[in-house]
């Protein structure tokens, strides 16, 4: 399950990522806009630091409490390993595990690790490892909201013996192995989750079976792996890898043009200009993954009335957003899918641009509804993380548009305030990113009726049981052209409710300086070769400087 | 004696004022429940949140009167105690933070105070003594035009010339560098902190530098025989220091202002960073330490200040 | 009243002119004085505020602001010409071969710095002395010019002296190099009257141990009476009169020099009033009158005064010189004295 998911639609890219998501599923294989280049030839050489910038610092690395954004997750790919892992075809191959068998039902699946693995503390590997995560996450007020919908209260996991562990579902799901690619899939050392949650400050010093071992942190300005010599998947060419959380793109970006950084990860179309236009750079691009969108709140008034959501959705300036902010990098979102997905459902448009339709259906909600309107315009709030200069000059633009329709009250708020408002469901309207991941089956939690609650992750608080139908159904068949058809009619029952009002897809880039090689050389032991950029991130197992 | 009694007094006074409107502030401002648990914080229908939401609760003393509490935390910071960061990971204490980050903010501050009086003193004498001409008229646009930049400005400027047209400094602090390249580090953000208040003391010292120039013990130095720099060194740059060190000591306050938006740009890791980080999450606990340390280090400044006028002065020596 | 020492120009000035350039026109402080000193011997320059006796003296000196000042003419300092040098060739001259006593010695000297320093400060500069040695030379000085408990002075700030005791510093600075020339720039003008004469005693006695030559700048004719071996009157920026101190009391010529005696106070009046007695005020040195500048202020004053300026002329003693065409013994003067008598018994009369 990878836990990603963005918030905040922070389309500057600055300080994105708070919250999480589990999937799973089947192989979603979303071309990158812009292939990353050949590596170039030539044998590894051992030694050398990458020094890698981040968009921003994490509160914790530690996968059982911290809720890991892209930063994150990027941080965690050096010191943990993921059980599964996702192959260049999509699919979510054996890694840490051995192997996965289902059940005949695919209700329960059961992994077996690999024996001889130690943690960096000199600890086994073993089935207990996996237990004590999976219920360490599950408890988690936070990391469990997207674990607990999913399990069965009691009995959820299984010890078969030392190395092997039964996972029992609620529902039959044929992907599972994709929900152990992400943060449900890190396995780290059961002895110092234990000591992390006597001394909190632990948390901050990850143990692992990963690549680089934690060496040191100063939190908001550089956290430092170095190598495991005993790595069990091969050999670590690099003697370490820095993160440094910058939260300004263009100092990023200068950093990075300047060899003060050897790579980094940006979603800020300004900067892809300059980075193409350096011969040093070796770019990559990828806009499969998160979409930006408008949020609503289907739980509250007005908006629980489908007349102002689709006033709001008509008078939404879309194109002009994408002018202003995509900058001709990005490409319109019409749904959760680009065009090259097998999902897409090339008949599904995202409405906007129309706001004399949004005058008369808020005219005509407004005769029904006077208490929730002032001078036969819809009264509603719009609220953005901030201080962000980007984030005002969207809202600029919304309550401009919106304003022929709407009385827009504006509300900028600290991030971690407006997620949580959002997840408690205490808002009208908010920008959002998210979904996007290896497999639509991870996307699910942000979708499904059993993900409304006091908290949810299920934002709009929307549910419909033939949505959740079609979801279930999707992950209990294996025909590709059978799935395809399933979330072809998700993506149009998405777009009925009105409650995202799709505007672009985000575009991660990971840029690197062409002195960093062998990024996409990673496989597993048995010689399958993996997934090498996803969501903003990348592993450094196989890297070297040359 | 009596007269650094009633000094201290008011320092406590002040002190005491400066916390108790703080602390009032943000409990009126932000719900510290909130920033404990995070969203858990408003998920009172179910059973686990809630007992989440108690735990906190009698372990913070929240449900304690706003007085109490005041007492109860003034009690734990005077023995030392900061209280904890509600809003990160596991509640780590305040003085943890706050042992990691000041000794880079009170390097960054200090260098740039050090700079700054290195800066204007020259400066003010070079221009005093050449008062009205066109050298003098240069520099005191040069001054308007420093005192009147932003310091984010100012920052990205110095970095653009002299990081990444030039590259004789580092672009960015860190922090895990050795001492010796951690403080080249903070050269280039202390001048950026130190230039418009270099700027503004330079006009007040000159300033009072032509008045001193123009004293009759001046003109008797001169008649010594006494060079022009020895002159303005020992005769004209002592009794010029009153305002100029009133105005060092108070100016403190904007030095660490202007911290907060240079530790940003330059990617310091210190306490001006948490203040607006902490501010933002409505972590009391947080903003309580670093404002009360800033006060703290405020009233010391000043109380410096009183000792070197003694110092400057035999006049006023008692 | 160094009679026995052999003569020696030590001081020559021509035609000295000092100039200001001020917002409102050329201020002319010092227009065309010549004047010369021997070695050892004593120089009043006397005169009202404003008539450029300070100036002439700073001039003299080199001791001006750099900036807005015109100097021309000559000042030769034992043969050598000083008008044109640098403040940095001054420098080596200044403290050394010529030393200043200024009027006030309460803002004279450094509030913020020990008076043995002051005192030291010349004395390593230009004698290339040590701490230890110039500070026993600075403890010798104090005892020179008589101030008790020199060790401790020493250590002590001007504050915690008094103004005569601080005058005495002065003097010990100004003598602590042996300078050649000494000026004495109104010396005892801020001093209690029971202090001044001691200053200038004090003054005098240096004066003649060292061989010292001194110009003596005051406004106050009885203090250069008993202290100077000649006197030069000035008035708007012109030397008017000089004479030997002797034969300037006995056959004064300018009717301003007259005044200016007249005026000398009594000891028990505040210094500062005396001048009250001339009436008018100092000539505007921008516009100065076309004629004798002192005409407008002269009671003897006639038509040609207003228009004709009179030239330096030598009098009996050829080394006495005044500028006046009605001088003080001339049939005109005495013309006028005479009405001027009745008039003023007029007016007595009739109170």
């Amino acid at each position: 399950m990878i836990f990603t998911v963005a918030c905040g639609g922070n389309d500057d890219g600055s300080g994105s990522g708070d919250t999480e998501t589990t999937d799973g599923g089947s192989g979603n294989e979303g071309p990158t806009t812009e292939a990353p280049t050949t590596e170039p030839e030539g044998d590894p050489v051992a030694g050398g630091t990458l020094r890698y910038g981040i968009e921003a610092d994490v509160d914790g690395l530690n996968p059982t409490s911290s809720a890991l954004s892209a930063p994150g997750l990027f941080m965690a790919n050096m010191v943990f390993d993921t059980l599964a892992a996702v192959d260049t075809e999509g699919n979510a191959v054996p890694y840490l595990a051995e192997s996965f068998t289902p059940s005949a039902d695919f209700k329960s699946w059961t992994i077996k690790v690999r024996e001889g693995i130690k943690f960096h503390d000199g600890t086994d590997l073993t089935a207990d490892a996996l237990i004590k995560a999976f219920e360490l996450e599950r408890t988690d007020p936070l990391v469990g909201l997207a674990v607990k919908p999913y399990y069965p209260e009691t009995g959820a996991v299984e010890r078969i013996d030392d190395f092997t562990v039964k996972y029992n579902l609620l529902e039959p799901n044929m992907f599972f192995p994709h929900a152990i690619t992400g943060q449900l899939g890190y396995i780290p050392s059961p002895t110092w989750v234990d000591a992390a949650l006597a001394d909190p400050t632990l948390n901050q010093k990850p143990i692992g079976t990963g690549p680089f071992k934690y060496d040191s942190r100063s939190q908001d300005s550089v956290t430092k792996f170095v190598r495991n010599e005993e790595y069990w998947n091969g050999t670590v060419w690099l003697d370490a890898v820095e993160f440094y959380p910058v939260t300004d793109p263009d100092t990023r970006v200068e950093l990075l043009l300047n060899g003060e950084l050897e790579g980094m990860q940006t979603t800020d179309p300004a900067q892809f200009v300059t980075l193409r236009e350096d011969p040093s750079i070796v770019n990559t691009f990828d806009d499969t993954a998160e979409e930006s969108f408008v949020m609503i709140n289907s739980s509250k008034a007005p908006f629980d009335d489908i007349r102002a959501r689709k006033a709001l959705t008509l008078a939404t300036p879309r194109q002009k957003y994408n002018e202003l902010f995509g900058l001709g990098e990005n490409r319109l979102a019409d749904q959760m899918f680009t065009a090259e997905s097998p999902y897409y459902n090339p008949d599904v448009k995202q409405e906007a641009d129309d706001p004399d339709a949004a005058v008369a259906l808020a005219t005509e909600y407004c005769g029904e509804f006077p208490e929730n309107c002032t001078d036969g315009k819809i009264n509603m709030e719009f609220q953005w993380s901030g201080p962000a200069v980007v984030q005002t000059r969207i809202a600029d633009l919304f309550d401009e548009a919106w304003s022929v329709a709407f009385n827009v009250t504006r509300q900028e708020i600290q991030q971690d305030l407006h997620i949580q408002e959002t997840a408690l469901g205490a808002y009208n309207v908010v920008t959002w990113r998210q979904f996007g991941a290896d497999d639509p089956w991870a996307d699910n939690v942000w979708l499904m009726c059993r993900n409304v609650g006091g908290l949810a992750l299920n934002w709009p608080r929307y549910c419909d049981e033939d949505r959740d139908a079609l979801l279930l159904q999707a992950i209990n068949t294996d025909d590709p052209a059978e799935r395809a058809s399933l979330y072809q009619q998700v993506v149009q029952n998405i777009n009925e409710a009105y409650t995202y009002i799709f505007l672009q897809h985000t575009i991660w880039g990971n840029p690197m300086k062409d002195t960093v090689r062998g990024v996409c050389n990673r496989t597993t032991p048995e010689g399958v070769a993996l997934k090498c950029y996803s969501n903003g991130r990348a592993w450094f197992n196989t890297a070297w400087m040359g | 004696m009596r007269f650094w009694l009633q000094r201290v007094a008011m320092a406590v006074l002040l002190l005491l004022s400066v916390s108790a409107l703080t602390f009032g502030a943000m409990n009126i401002l932000g719900d510290p429940l909130f920033n404990i648990l995070g969203p858990v914080a408003g998920d009172v229908n179910n059973p686990d949140s809630v007992k989440l939401i108690e735990k906190a609760k009698s372990e913070f003393d929240l449900d304690e009167p706003l007085v109490v509490r005041y007492g109860l935390w003034l009690s734990d910071f005077v023995r030392g105690d900061m209280g904890v960061q509600f809003s990160s990971d596991g509640q780590p204490p305040v003085s943890d933070l706050i042992k990691e980050r000041l000794p880079r903010t009170a390097t960054l501050v200090l260098l740039a105070q050090l700079m700054a009086i290195a800066i204007a003193i020259p400066w003010a004498l070079a221009t005093a003594s050449r008062a009205g001409r066109l050298s003098d008229r240069i520099s005191t646009m040069n001054t308007f035009f420093l005192v009147a930049m932003p310091n984010f400005a100012l920052a990205i400027i110095l970095k653009f010339v002299l990081s990444i047209k030039l590259g004789w400094m580092p672009l960015t602090y860190v922090a895990n560098d050795p001492l010796s390249s951690r403080l080249w580090q903070m050269v280039l953000p202390a001048l950026t902190i130190a230039l418009p208040v270099a700027a503004v003391f330079q006009r007040l010292l000159r300033t009072d530098l032509i008045t001193t120039l123009q004293q009759d013990f001046i003109l008797m130095a001169r008649a010594k025989g006494l060079s022009r720099r020895r002159v303005l060194f020992r005769h004209a740059l002592r009794p010029s220091l009153f305002s100029f060190i009133t105005v060092v000591g108070l100016n403190t306050g904007a030095l660490i202002g202007g911290s907060i938006v240079v530790e940003t740009i330059f990617r310091i890791p210190g306490i001006g960073s948490s203040l607006v980080e902490s501010v933002l999450r409505e972590d009391f606990p947080v903003v309580l330490a670093i404002v009360m340390i800033v006060a703290v280090a405020f009233v010391l400044i000043n109380l410096l200040v009183d000792i070197l006028y003694s110092i400057i002065d035999p006049r006023v020596r008692r | 009243m160094s009679d026995n020492v052999e003569t020696e120009l030590l001081l020559e000035i021509s035609d000295l002119k000092t100039h200001f350039r001020t917002p409102r026109g050329t201020v002319r402080a010092v227009d065309g004085v010549s004047l010369s000193l021997e070695r050892g011997k004593a120089l009043g320059i006397v005169g009202e505020s404003g008539s450029g006796k300070t100036i002439l003296s700073r001039s003299i000196m080199g001791l001006l602001p750099r900036s807005g000042v015109i100097r021309e003419g000559s000042v030769k300092f034992r043969g050598q010409e000083i008008l044109g040098k640098s403040t940095k060739e001054m420098q080596s001259v200044w403290g050394r071969e010529m030393a200043m006593i200024f009027q006030d010695p309460m803002t004279s000297l450094n509030p913020v710095m020990k008076v043995g320093r002051q005192i030291a400060e010349p004395l390593m500069l230009h004698l290339g002395m040590n701490k230890v040695e110039a500070r026993q030379t600075a403890e010798k000085l104090l005892r020179d010019v008589r101030i008790p408990e020199a060790t401790r002075r020493l250590d002590q700030y001007p504050h915690e002296l008094s103004g005569g005791m601080r005058q005495r510093v002065m003097i010990a600075i100004a003598l602590a190099c042996g300078p050649t020339l000494l000026f004495a720039d109104e010396p005892t003008t801020a001093l209690d009257v029971t202090v001044q004469a001691q200053i200038l005693e004090l003054i005098n006695e240096q004066r003649r141990d060292r061989n010292m030559s001194l110009i003596l700048v005051t406004h106050d004719l009885g203090v250069v009476a008993g202290f100077t071996d000649e006197i030069a009157v000035m008035y708007g920026g012109k030397l008017v009169e000089k004479a030997p101190t002797k034969v300037l009391f006995e056959r004064m010529k300018m009717p301003y020099t007259e005044a200016l005696l007249e005026s000398i106070p009594r000891l028990d009046q505040p210094s500062h009033s005396r001048l009250a007695v001339i009436p008018g005020r100092p000539p505007d040195l921008v516009n100065p009158p076309r004629g004798c500048r002192f005409a407008p202020r002269c009671a003897y004053v006639r038509d040609r005064c207003l228009t004709e300026e009179p030239q330096l002329t030598v009098a009996e003693s050829p080394d006495h010189v005044y500028a006046c065409h009605y001088p003080v013994g001339s049939p005109e003067y005495h013309e006028r004295r005479v009405e001027l008598s009745k008039a003023s018994t007029a007016v007595g009369g009739s109170n």
